[in-house]
């Protein structure tokens, strides 16, 4: 098989040198370790495969290659292993290592996960009813972001994002109680 | 306001506890996007749609949620933007290794597998398994940072590389024969106490096979 390089260097595969194609593998391979939850730790492999096809599909795409640096293999790590869990969710079928879990639910109980679904649905509820910023400081909150981290996310001062999200939560504990809730 | 109410917790976890119906919907952002919203990578705009789907997107949330802890742990927001590269020259050569690659994922049976096959870098022969001795819950002194493995047949011959938590790759060492490799500590030197490195072998098999193990975790004192 013989295919140009895409700028005009003609190379065939037997020039390849092998290392950088080692190394993609090695970081994503670091990286999906990383980021994969333990309970998906069988489908390791996979996952780094999955993860490196995207990123060759993005070195076809990017006029720059060289410009793609650590932080967007993590991104792609990320990406890939959220499919995986994904799949696994609406798939458990397909599982034959071990069950899949929801890693962050603190119940087994279906009663008690049903009760968080509800709160959750009014949760939700309540954000849509905010204005943006109160609702994105507010959600900032909920996913356990700190003043800091919030500010540096949203570009705002940690006194606007303080300021943001107190008023956000004080409506949004007045609307879940008005749901029946006590929050 | 304090950073966080005692009572907020449950609601918290509330919101972080993914429905058992949750599913994507064709509204919800790329993973790609969320994670750029989530390290502070993207612009104000972007950033702010993304969130305010993730605040009624349990499954978003759940993305972002993974999205904030990996970046939490590995600084990601530190993370240099290393390029992948050597030069150039050899990324264009990647690239044409990569598209070799992607052609031969979907059409396996299209390779000649008796010829230099850049996909022997990612295949795994099917009867080995490369696994570590190491504890990966001992931390060991920097000075004795030595790996080894087992799983190939003897006459096998190794390479082994070893990353930061950031993905940059310290060492490597090819040709071995032995079944460790101690790491010289001058490759550790920008690696803090109770700092991790991760590490991975492959094996060139002597049925002339490639092999790849899984990749290891090695915690320094």
């Amino acid at each position: 098989m013989k295919q140009g390089a895409g700028n005009g260097t003609d190379r065939d595969e037997g020039a390849i040198p092998p290392f950088d194609a080692r190394r993609l593998h090695t970081v994503l391979s670091c990286a999906v370790r990383r980021v994969c939850p333990a309970w998906l730790a069988q489908r390791h492999e996979d996952i780094v495969q999955n993860a490196t096809v995207r990123v060759v599909k993005k070195w076809s795409s990017t006029e720059e290659p060289e410009t793609l640096g650590t932080s967007y293999l993590w991104r792609v790590a990320h990406s890939a292993v959220m499919d995986e869990i994904r799949h696994r969710r609406r798939h458990p079928e397909d599982t034959w290592d071990v069950p899949p879990e929801i890693p962050t639910a603190r119940s087994s109980s279906p009663e008690l996960r049903r009760e968080a679904g509800e709160l959750r649905r009014a949760i939700e509820a309540g954000l849509k009813r905010l204005p943006a910023p109160r609702r994105r400081a507010v959600a900032l909150y909920l996913l356990g972001h700190s003043l800091k981290e919030s500010a540096e996310i949203l570009g705002w001062t940690t006194k606007r994002v303080d300021n943001q999200r107190y008023q956000g939560l004080t409506a949004l504990r007045r609307h879940l109680s008005e749901q029946g809730y006590e929050p | 306001m304090s950073e966080s109410r005692k009572g907020d917790e449950h609601l918290r976890d509330a919101f972080g506890a993914p429905l058992e119906t949750t599913a994507r919907s064709p509204e919800c952002p790329e993973d790609e996007r969320i994670w750029s919203a989530a390290q502070g990578e993207a612009d104000a705009a972007i950033t702010g749609s993304v969130l305010d789907h993730v605040a009624g997107c349990s499954a978003c949330a759940e993305s972002w949620r993974m999205a904030r802890a990996i970046g939490e742990d590995a600084g990601i927001a530190n993370v240099r933007k290393v390029p992948l590269h050597r030069r150039p020259l050899v990324w264009t050569v990647a690239a044409v290794a990569a598209g070799i690659f992607l052609v031969a994922l979907l059409l396996p049976s299209s390779l000649d597998r008796r010829g230099v096959d850049p996909l022997d870098v990612f295949r795994a022969a099917e009867s080995v398994a490369l696994e570590s001795r190491i504890d990966e819950s001992v931390a060991v002194p920097r000075d004795r940072a030595i790996l080894s493995w087992k799983g190939a047949p003897d006459g096998s011959v190794y390479t082994v590389e070893v990353a930061t938590a950031d993905l940059e790759i310290l060492i490597r060492s090819e040709s071995q024969v032995e079944t460790e490799f101690r790491i010289p500590t001058e490759a550790l030197g920008g690696i803090p106490d109770h700092g991790k490195v991760y590490w991975r072998v492959e094996a060139l098999l002597p049925d002339s096979s490639r092999v790849s193990s899984s990749v290891f975790v090695l915690e320094l004192q």
